[in-house]
């Protein structure tokens, strides 16, 4: 039905609907549903591969504390610079890409940070597990963010 | 809220929530849990101090070499020595008796010798 039909009806078209229905046929979002690469591109990507599987902020200076996060079970602190996350559903396999960043503060303020490094990557299927260093020796950051991108298992 | 949880320096573990932790990470890898309590062992927080001068003095040394091949250069005998001492100062640094000596991270902390070290980290 026309949405100019449904207004004319008395439906007002800027209420607020619940959604209790499920999404099927053309519409429905499935494994293998694309989306433009953007709005000026005939290149379509695929929807689930591009969207993060796991995602964390992670903050040393307040316990440490898992701020917020997706599909992530527990984190744990494993020493100075060194931390792994424990995933809620496991990834298909290690292959995945991880993408990662700090936020330093004050923290190391003999270190020029940007020198530095950081990494997190698959420790298994099961966890992520990651590191802050420079030339070789791990430091402690305030924040830390990732994500990892992959199909679940 | 997702549970987090700390290791310490024997690979012990325990809930982040359940525990009390030091009130900062300078001596990260000195970290001991007992009971509820995680403090920081006074001989690994040496070990850490030291690793940390170690670092430091690393490009201090590095300039102090320049300052010396000047000195050589123009055949200055007072700067060689002053140089000389600097650099046998910042070798012995680890070794200081301020290190061995102290009793809590407190005086630790204190034995940083910002004169010869720079601003302390801690």
């Amino acid at each position: 039905m026309a949405l100019s039909k449904i207004q004319a009806e008395s439906v007002n078209l800027a209420d607020n609907f619940a959604f209790t229905g499920t999404v099927s046929g053309a519409g429905e979002i499935t494994a293998s549903s694309t989306v433009p690469a953007s709005s000026s591109s005939s290149v379509n990507v695929n929807l689930t591969n591009a969207v993060a599987k796991t995602w964390v902020r992670y903050d040393l200076r307040t316990g440490p504390t898992l701020e917020s996060s997706l599909n992530i079970t527990s984190a744990t602190d494993d020493g100075t610079g060194t931390f792994s996350f424990n995933l809620t559903n496991n990834l298909s396999s290690e292959n995945g890409a991880s993408l990662s960043g700090t936020h330093t503060y004050d923290e190391n303020p003999t270190q020029a940070f940007s020198a530095g490094s950081i990494e997190i990557g698959t420790e298994s299927t099961s966890e992520l597990e990651g590191y802050v260093g420079y030339s070789g020796t791990k430091y402690d950051c305030a924040q830390i963010f990732g994500q990892q991108f992959g199909d679940l298992a | 809220m997702v549970d987090t949880y700390i290791v310490d320096k024997d690979g012990n573990s325990a809930n982040a929530a359940d525990v009390t932790v030091p009130s900062d990470r300078s001596f990260r890898g000195a970290w001991s849990l007992s009971g509820n309590v995680i403090s920081e062992d006074l001989d690994s927080a040496k070990a850490i101090f030291k690793d940390k001068v170690r670092e430091v003095r690393g490009p201090l040394l590095d300039a102090e070499d320049v300052v010396y091949m000047k000195a050589l250069e123009a055949d200055d005998a007072t700067a060689k020595a002053a140089s000389v001492t600097k650099k046998n100062s910042l070798r012995d640094a680890p070794a200081a008796s301020a290190i061995d000596n102290a009793t809590t991270i407190d005086e630790l902390k204190a034995a940083w010798d910002s004169d010869l070290l720079g601003a302390s980290p801690y």
